[in-house]
């Protein structure tokens, strides 16, 4: 299962006040606090990590039915190399792999319970319009999108009816859509 | 009696309710479901507020309430209902009001 998260930074410094006292305490632990303040760029750490605890709900969410609001439950951890983000974020005995886009505009966080399934996943951006679903399927020749009656989206391969696992998360002025390559993973 | 009471009791969560509806104001798009609150309003589906704005409104409320809102409390606060139950539960605790 692959969960993921967007945050459209412009809309985010303009919505969200982190600075604000209590604000960290009530999503972040220690350790996540010590990286964010010990960061040269303190604002993208806190959006980074909390895109990362988003992707793993998402997961956790779809895998249980159960909605919670438990942000301090995931701790995150990332490692970085010059081009991509990786991380680990773990819930009670779960584990769950994380790779993350970082740019001026956006973050952007896919997380999987199987870190091989990462390389997996593909990523479609898009512009956040209510008919966002007819502008990806107008440019995909390959595959089909579409939402079952409880808003679940689902991939469809149009060469052999293939279904495929799909996330959306929108934020501000950005969409993504990722999916597994794997059928049904 | 029992009436009297049952009536104080609504009383009170529609004021309550009242409460949520100016401290939710700034976090929401949605103004049409905000006019519309009541008990059975989520604050994700149908607010449509941004996961990382919930914790304004739990800081909004500790705030308003001079309450503290546990981690455990947190974890339920996705719609009116259990924030009214959180208030209500917190402010016993504190002795009542």
């Amino acid at each position: 299962m692959v969960g993921n998260d967007l945050i459209d930074l412009n809309k985010a410094t303009t919505e969200s006040n982190w600075k604000r006292e209590g604000y960290l305490n009530k999503i972040f632990n220690h350790q996540e606090q010590e990286q964010i303040f010990n960061s040269p760029t303190p604002s993208i750490m806190v959006w980074l990590f909390w895109s990362m605890k988003e992707a793993a709900y998402k997961i956790i969410n779809r895998e249980s039915l159960q909605r919670f609001y438990s942000p301090k439950k995931f701790s995150c951890k990332n490692f970085s190399d010059q081009n991509e983000t990786f991380g680990v974020v773990a819930f009670e005995d779960r584990t769950y792999y994380t790779k993350s886009v970082i740019n001026d505009n956006l973050i952007h966080t896919i997380a999987s319970s199987k870190k091989e399934n990462l390389a997996e996943i593909e990523t479609y951006y898009l512009e956040n319009t209510s008919c966002y679903l007819s502008d990806f399927n107008s440019k995909s020749d390959k595959y089909f999108l579409e939402k079952d009656e409880n808003g679940i989206p689902n991939l469809i391969d149009k060469t052999n009816n293939e279904s495929h696992f799909a996330s959306i998360s929108h934020h501000g002025k950005y969409l993504a859509i990722i999916y597994s390559k794997a059928i049904n993973a | 009696m029992p009436a009297l009471s049952l009536k104080n009791m609504s009383m009170n969560k529609l004021n309550l309710i009242a409460d949520l509806k100016v401290i939710i104001n700034p976090y929401t798009e949605n103004k049409d479901a905000l006019e519309s609150i009541s008990e059975t309003t989520d604050f994700l589906t149908d607010l449509k507020i941004n996961s990382a704005n919930l914790v304004d409104i739990v800081l909004d409320i500790e705030e308003k309430y001079g309450i503290v809102i546990d981690d455990a409390s947190m974890a339920k606060m996705v719609n009116v209902k259990a924030a009214l139950e959180i208030i209500a539960h917190k402010q016993a605790e504190n002795g009542g009001q």
